[in-house]
């Protein structure tokens, strides 16, 4: 399949609409507050069943991407952020609001939005191929390494860091769950078939996102009247006044990148840093909080920016960047598909398909957005009433469609109850899928390394730091983890 | 700080409940768990220590907003409608028991947010809205995307 052939298949009027589907999908649960963009994509995941794998993953991309930006929404017109992601949406935004310019600020969310997406996809779509390539060498060894990489989430969370630390076991102890692929032996299955199989992640995800969340929601009242204005702006005085900060929208988008490359560590520190780096260099750092664009400007730009980049070590080493990749991961493997350096080799349709599918879905969003901005107001009008039944019912369906088994749907129960209780009492959910899913790369890695190692008649540590590009990579893994930390300090300061 | 005591008591609890099931696992298939369950124990010892460290430092912030009201209404009576709904899913299948989740939720939700108990016009409403939700699920899952649902040991 060439790039022509894949160039007009994404913009057959099927796909398109898919993309489009999926981008308003997540807008709407994006500016619902309660429900995100991982969410969203956990709800739709029976949907991709029927599609083709590309189609489907792009149907998820586009939930990504429009529930980055629907979150700040709410942010601008309620002051409620849908996301942490969009908290600086709604210190800036709804100041705004106030003021009468909420479309302004609309329009300053969407079209920065845009310009961090497009930088976002452009590093995805330049930056992954060549690293695929690359990680072709690695052994064992160095998979070990990278797979590690990914729970350096553990550092980047507020809050306790044992309870992080704990949350990051728990999920690995999820992963192991099941028959063990190499001594045929079950591990922690209490003698119940069901469990033989293991844990999806899919009912994880649900139970810790959907349902946790849903619980919470419960009794949740009704959102305050939003007060749109219709203003006397046009599109094209926004963009060029995003033009004159050309340096904001620029650092923004390179900060959100890198922070997305960066797997496990997530779009709240991208956003957050790009603020305070915003804040530290304006003129005017005292109207910040009162309704400064350049606010919305750097955290918009950062949080679409992260959309592409944390696809980066998902689709190239199969490590998931946050806990959205990580149920896209999932959807992978339902439809078969291995993640890693050899997805571009076994099926460079889907991978390809769905890297330059992604820059589509800025454009649908950017459309909806631009256009649609008079109607936001009446997906905030959705009563809490109508939306937990229909978020719990779509649930219960979700956790049972991956393996047409009933049992899944009370591994979700369990784990929702689990997930209310963790998030009341401050434990993160994120590093908990984030583990469930690297697990079995992990202890796959580890034990392939210990077997060589046993043959070689070494030790496992000489084994593994004995190549080159091992300790490469775990000097790699030292520096992300020091670069993580010092990130989170220097959010902690401001 | 009695709830953070108790996290991390639970956490080692069951860390030490895991490792039990440890011995009757080939070494191989052994190693990975004792580290992930070494590490939860080791995690909740370490969040014990550093609460009555904080707590006797003077420095120790509750990042914890559990409390009864959340526990027994926000957590433990959805929690039971959904088990009920598990339970009855395995006995008339989806359609029926999404039905009567619908309307559980959908009243439970008018009774906490509104604070009042539900008339006969909410009853009404919410048997239309679980209707019209449940309907919509069998338009999309069964006639259009011909996915197959739980069926029940009746229906």
């Amino acid at each position: 399949m060439d790039s022509l052939q894949i160039l007009l298949g994404i913009l057959s009027p099927g796909v398109m609409l898919v993309i489009f589907a999926g981008v308003l999908i997540g807008i709407i649960v994006g500016a619902i507050p309660g429900l995100n963009g991982a969410i969203g994509i956990s709800l739709l995941l029976p949907i991709t069943f029927t599609l083709e794998p590309q189609i489907g993953l792009l149907l998820l991309g586009g939930i990504y991407m429009g529930g980055m930006y629907g979150g700040s929404i709410t942010a601008i017109l309620l002051n409620v952020p849908g996301d942490v992601v969009a908290a600086p949406a709604a210190m800036e935004g709804y100041p705004l609001t106030k003021q009468g310019r909420s479309k302004e600020a609309l329009y300053y969310s969407i079209f920065s939005s845009m310009f961090g997406g497009v930088i976002g996809v452009l590093i995805l779509i330049f930056f992954t191929p060549p690293l695929a390539r690359f990680a072709l060498q690695f052994g064992p060894a160095e998979m070990f390494f990278i797979a590690l990489s990914g729970l350096v989430v553990i550092g980047a969370l507020g809050g306790n860091i044992y309870k992080s630390l704990f949350a990051v076991f728990f999920g690995l102890f999820i992963s192991t769950i099941g028959v063990d692929a190499i001594t045929a032996s079950q591990r922690f299955t209490l003698g119940n078939i069901n469990l033989r199989s293991g844990i999806s992640v899919v009912p994880v995800v649900l139970g810790l996102f959907c349902l946790a969340e849903m619980f919470l929601n419960i009794g949740k009242k009704a959102n305050e009247v939003v007060t749109y204005k219709e203003q006397n702006i046009t599109r094209m005085t926004v963009i060029k006044e995003i033009l004159r900060h050309k340096m904001l929208v620029f650092k923004g988008s390179m900060i959100g990148t890198f922070v997305g490359l960066l797997p496990g560590v997530g779009t709240t520190l991208a956003v957050f840093l790009s603020y305070g780096e915003a804040k530290r260099v304006s003129k005017n750092p005292e109207l910040f909080e009162n309704g400064n664009v350049e606010g919305i400007i750097a955290a918009e730009s950062a949080n679409n920016a992260t959309v592409g980049s944390t696809m980066v070590p998902l689709l190239a080493l199969g490590v998931p960047g946050s806990p959205t990749t990580a149920i896209i991961a999932g959807a992978l493997i339902i439809h078969g598909i291995i993640l890693g350096p050899s997805l571009f080799v076994q099926r460079p349709d889907v991978a390809y398909t769905f890297i330059f599918g992604m820059m589509m879905t800025v454009v649908a969003m950017t459309v909806i957005g631009a256009f649609g901005i008079k109607y936001f107001a009446y997906i905030l009008k959705i009563k809490m009433e109508y939306i937990v039944p229909t978020v719990l019912v779509f649930t219960l369906f979700g956790a049972y469609s991956l393996r047409n088994n009933v049992f899944d749907i009370l591994i979700a129960l369990v784990l929702g109850v689990v997930g209310a209780i963790f998030k009341k009492t401050g434990v993160p959910l994120a590093p908990i899928i984030i583990g469930v899913v690297l697990g079995g790369l992990i202890e796959t890695n580890l034990v392939r390394s210990l077997t060589i190692a046993n043959a070689r008649q070494v030790s496992l540590l000489q084994y593994m730091l004995t190549n080159p590009l091992a300790i490469a990579l775990l000097a790699m893994v030292c520096v992300i983890f020091y670069v993580v930390i010092k990130m989170r300090m220097k959010m902690k300061s401001m | 700080m009695i709830t953070n005591l108790l996290l991390g008591t639970a956490w080692v609890i069951f860390s030490l409940l895991a490792y039990t099931r440890l011995s009757s696992l080939p070494a191989q298939s052994a190693m990975f768990p004792r580290m992930t369950i070494i590490g939860m124990g080791v995690a909740g010892v370490l969040l014990i220590l550093d609460t009555l460290w904080k707590h006797r430092k003077g420095i120790f912030k509750s990042e914890i907003t559990l409390n009864r009201e959340i526990l027994i209404f926000q957590i433990m009576i959805p929690s039971l409608m959904l088990f009920a709904t598990y339970f009855m899913l395995r006995l008339i299948g989806f359609y029926g028991s999404s039905f009567f989740l619908v309307v559980v939720v959908f009243l439970y939700q008018t009774y906490r947010s509104a604070g009042v108990s539900p008339g006969r016009g909410q009853i009404l409403k919410s048997i239309g809205v679980g209707g019209i939700i449940t309907g919509s699920m069998y338009v999309i899952f069964t006639l259009l995307l011909r996915l197959p649902v739980p069926s029940g040991s009746l229906f």
